[in-house]
């Protein structure tokens, strides 16, 4: 037991016991064992990878691996598919995204308000996110395929399709394919946030609008959106940043074909890294995608702090 | 006018309870469909009749009650190592003061832009000499550093949850802050804990990408892996493929359903805030 | 034995200091108070003494030991939270013995604790209860039989009593005075209710910004504030505090108040104060009252006013008045006539009762009430 005396007359400076020591050093023993294990496994492996992007790496060729500065960029800024995967990008993460939020929007504020048999309505439409995501393209593969699914007899009744036929294997409607996917399988992780969100916003701001006469509208559109607004921007950061890096669905429905039309980012890399082995090339195209996800992230947290101000 | 308000409500809840459960259903249905009926009766809502059949094969001589076994194992191994590792995460980033502390949050943060696709290679690098390629222990350590992140603020959320005064009143009754911890705060956790776990679960359970690239023996493969490989073999048997995929979605459905709940809660208090 | 001594103890928060330069003395069986308004420091000068919060300089005794470096478990405490911080997921009984069962207790002796302590308290109804099934009330009881049970030298207080609702409030708080009574402990007590402070303490310690603006007993602290600011916050209504000058007035000295009275001051007192300077003039309300109504003064002074407002409180009325443009305020007990707004009207000032401060740094000058010698 310390009974170290502190000289009063230093009384500004800290006092450094072996106790105090110990507690300045006890948030890093909770700390360390999973910061460690998520760096080791993940912080590594990506500056291995970026070292990899400017290499020269394909694993037929050992003989010829080395130092090539900016080639593989250099390659990529003139390969055709690295510009339809680009694109292809952004609208697979778009859309997904966009009707991930409103259709999870609707659902949460269907679910806020009390009504016979919420509970179990509530555990049936959270549902698919329990769905295995590579589960949910099978799934959905199936679901598009008309031999063995009502749904494309049902697109082409309803005149969204001009016969029941697989859209995974049509060029121009192959990526909605894995799109439909996406939304259904993340509508509920929104919905469950938007849900906590609404329930946070304090219920007297509602009376306050009810009694200067405002309509659930106009409570909706002046309190609900801009106090879910700012909470949310960091969900919608992370789940767009989590879509747009995502092959798995891609890789499962359509492969990225066909011929690349569905071909996303994170897939081209994937399908580089593997059925080329180009693993230098497929390294400069995640770095790519990284780089773009930064400014994008950047991008947002700086519109959230100009709508905090 | 009111009741045309109520119906149309009404219509929303079933086209959204419609929209989450058809894709479900006809998993299930094509697995009860016998096969001989598959393609007469492919697009009709229910087959004339219906078979377990395809579900006593691949229970009885199919491989995936392995690839089932090898999943649970993965999953629950992961599931618990993140959940003890995010308590310790969450529980010091809610309860000190420390150097470093906002560098670390936001490392956790940008872990989540890493694009995973890159890290497989030099993961694999850095797995193969340590002998945790093909391994379940080497899915465990790579699902556990992929979940933490998520799971440390999630556990940061519900620690917030509770109040500094219990520990502090727990500590002045004579108890160490380790025991404070474990004797108080802990068990008021439990639902937390509870939806930590059965997050993590059910991501570690849908992982394909790692279990695809890491496990190469038949024996060790998760069922991602088994399923797809099923998919890439000539000539498709729909209704056992079908019957894998339904069982494979017990376990994760069961766990979600019951964390569901406390997973609303937890986001409230914290998570989402940023 | 438990004194508790606290010597130039010192409180960072990164580059805010919260509390400065804190030395205090505190008698073993003493009931002391803390009372300052919030962010005064005067909780986590308490924290510190539990050792919930590292001190940043300086050293606290508890008994004979030096406690800088002691974890909370082991300097032989217990306290009081606002929110009561009972264990949730405990009954009341173990709640109460969770302490004994840590330090290994055997069960004979925590039973027969617990159950003196529930006694004491009158909680022995509701002992197999949870938390969440009791009253504020019964749960304030609980949080102190959990702190009684564990026998502790130094009991430390926060805020015990601010969740509840006023009347319990009351109740509550001739029952922690009823309790120090039967429970003779060194107990450091923190609130912001100054009527708390009065009634409980054997001394109050007056906090402002982390420092210690005055310590005294209930009297000294309401009768000699040593500055305008334990002025203002001590008692309700507060000190009426009004701006002055000092003249002189034949041999001796007066206090002019711009527009309104000219009041004599004893030279006794006042020696050392020199005329034709600018004070803070502090007035009791208890100290001024119209005259047909007055009760005997020290040494009463006559002038007069404006009533601009009564406010009758059943056994005692509030009266407001203007003394050269300043509303002051008045409080008389049992006003047995009719009082309302009217011209001026005849008061009496206890001349007895007055305090100057200084305008500048809200010190104390003096006041005709002797200082108590040291």
């Amino acid at each position: 037991m310390s009974t170290t005396v502190n000289d009063p007359g230093r009384t500004g400076a800290s006092p450094r016991t072996s106790r105090q020591r110990l507690t300045a050093a006890e948030p890093y023993l909770y700390l360390a064992p999973g910061i460690a294990i998520v760096a080791l496994v993940m912080l590594v492996p990506l500056v291995v990878g970026v070292s990899f992007s400017f290499q020269n790496y394909v694993i037929f060729r050992p003989a010829a691996r080395g130092w090539s500065g900016l080639e593989n960029y250099a390659e990529l800024w003139s390969d055709r598919t690295f510009w339809l995967a680009l694109a292809n990008t952004a609208k697979w993460t778009f859309w997904s995204v966009l009707f991930q939020i409103s259709l999870g929007l609707g659902l949460a504020l269907i679910l806020e308000k009390p009504f016979p048999g919420r509970a179990i309505f509530q555990s049936l439409v959270f549902l698919p996110w329990a769905v295995p995501t590579f589960l949910s393209g099978l799934n959905w593969q199936w679901l598009f395929n008309p031999i063995v699914s009502p749904l494309p007899g049902m697109l082409s009744a309803i005149g969204m399709l001009d016969e029941p036929r697989n859209i995974l294997s049509d060029p121009d409607l192959a990526l909605y394919g894995p799109i439909t996917a996406m939304i259904w399988w993340g509508v509920p992780f929104f919905a469950i946030t938007l849900l906590a969100a609404l329930r946070s916003v304090p219920s007297d701001l509602y009376e306050a609008a009810a009694i200067d006469g405002a309509t659930g509208w106009e409570a909706f559109r002046h309190i609900t959106v801009p106090f879910l607004l700012p909470m949310m921007t960091i969900t919608i950061l992370l789940r767009t940043v989590w879509v747009a890096n995502s092959p798995e669905l891609i890789f499962v429905m359509t492969g990225g074909g066909p011929a690349n039309t569905s071909q996303t980012l994170p897939n081209y890399v994937f399908t580089s890294a593997y059925s080329s082995m180009n693993f230098g090339y497929a390294s400069a195209l995640a770095s790519v995608l990284m780089v773009l996800l930064v400014f994008y992230s950047i991008f947002l947290l700086w519109i959230r702090g100009r709508l905090g101000q | 006018m009111r009741i045309v308000t109520t119906a149309g409500i009404w219509l929303i809840r079933f086209a959204y309870l419609a929209f989450a459960l058809f894709p479900l259903l006809w998993l299930l249905r094509i697995a009860l469909t016998p096969d001989q009926l598959l393609y007469t009766e492919g697009t009709t809502l229910w087959p004339s009749v219906i078979t377990f059949e395809n579900f006593r094969y691949v229970i009885e001589e199919s491989p995936f009650p392995t690839y089932f076994l090898n999943t649970v194992i993965v999953s629950l191994g992961t599931a618990a190592i993140v959940t003890v590792l995010s308590t310790g995460i969450g529980y010091a980033f809610s309860r000190f003061r420390f150097r470093g502390k906002t560098a670390l949050m936001v490392f956790l943060v940008i872990t989540q832009l890493f694009p995973i696709v890159m890290l497989i290679t030099p993961l694999y690098q850095i797995l193969a000499p340590v002998g945790l390629v093909d391994t379940r222990i080497g899915l465990v350590v790579v699902f556990t550093a992929f979940n933490l992140p998520f799971a440390a603020f999630l556990m940061h959320s519900f620690f917030e949850g509770i109040p500094r005064e219990l520990e502090q009143a727990a500590m002045i009754d004579g108890c160490t802050r380790f025991q404070a911890l474990i004797r108080i705060i802990l068990p008021l956790m439990l639902p937390g804990v509870g939806a930590t776990l059965g997050f993590v679960f059910t991501a570690a359970w849908s992982e394909l990408l790692f279990s695809l690239m890491l496990i190469s023996s038949e024996a060790k493969k998760t069922f991602a892996v088994g399923l797809l490989s099923f998919v890439g073999r000539s000539g498709v048997d729909w209704g056992q493929m079908m019957a894998a995929a339904t069982l494979a979605l017990i376990p994760p459905a069961i766990f979600f359903t019951a964390i569901q709940k406390y997973l609303v809660g937890g986001l409230t208090a914290g998570a989402i805030k940023g | 034995m438990a004194e508790v001594s606290l010597k130039g103890v010192v409180k960072r928060f990164g580059p805010v200091q919260a509390v400065h330069d804190f030395t205090l003395d505190i008698a073993h069986e003493e009931f002391v108070v803390f009372v300052g308004p919030s962010g005064c420091g005067k909780s986590t000068t308490l924290r510190m003494i539990a050792g919930l919060e590292d001190i940043s300089g300086g050293e606290i005794r508890i008994g004979d030991r030096v406690v800088n470096d002691l974890p909370p478990r082991a300097r032989d405490i217990s306290m009081v939270f606002q929110n009561y911080a009972l264990y949730p997921h405990m009954t009341v009984r173990d709640n109460q013995g969770f302490g004994l069962k840590i330090a290994g207790s055997p069960k004979s002796e925590i039973a027969e604790k617990v159950g003196r302590a529930a006694k004491l308290l009158g909680i022995e109804s509701f002992l197999t209860r949870k938390p969440a099934a009791l009253s504020g009330g019964q749960r304030q009881r609980v949080a102190m039989g959990r702190a009684i049970v564990r026998d502790p030298a130094v009991f430390l207080f926060d805020e015990p009593l601010s969740n509840l609702d006023a009347k319990l409030r009351g109740q509550m708080r001739t029952e922690i005075r009823k309790l120090h009574e039967k429970v003779r402990t060194t107990v450091i007590y923190v609130t912001h209710d100054q009527v708390e402070a009065m009634t409980l303490a054997d001394r109050i310690v007056v906090m402002r910004d982390g420092r210690i603006e005055q310590v005294g007993t209930p009297d000294e602290v309401y009768h000699l504030p040593a500055s305008d600011f334990v002025a203002g916050f001590i008692g309700s209504p507060p000190m009426n505090l009004l701006d002055a000058r000092t003249v002189r007035d034949g041999d001796g000295l007066a206090v002019e108040i711009p527009g309104g009275p000219r009041l004599p001051l004893d030279p006794e007192a006042c020696r050392g104060i020199e005329p034709g300077r600018d004070v803070r003039l502090g007035l009791r309300p208890e100290a001024i009252a119209p005259e047909r109504i007055a009760s005997e003064m020290r040494r009463p002074f006559s002038f007069t006013a404006d009533i601009t407002l009564v406010e009758p409180l059943g056994g005692e009325a509030l009266i407001f008045l203007e003394i050269g443009g300043t509303e002051v305020t008045a409080r008389v007990f049992r006003p047995n006539t009719r009082l309302s707004p009217e011209k001026d009207v005849p008061f009496v000032v206890d001349l007895g009762e007055l305090n100057l401060f200084d305008p500048e740094s809200g010190r104390r000058l003096c006041g005709t009430r002797r200082m108590p010698t040291q």
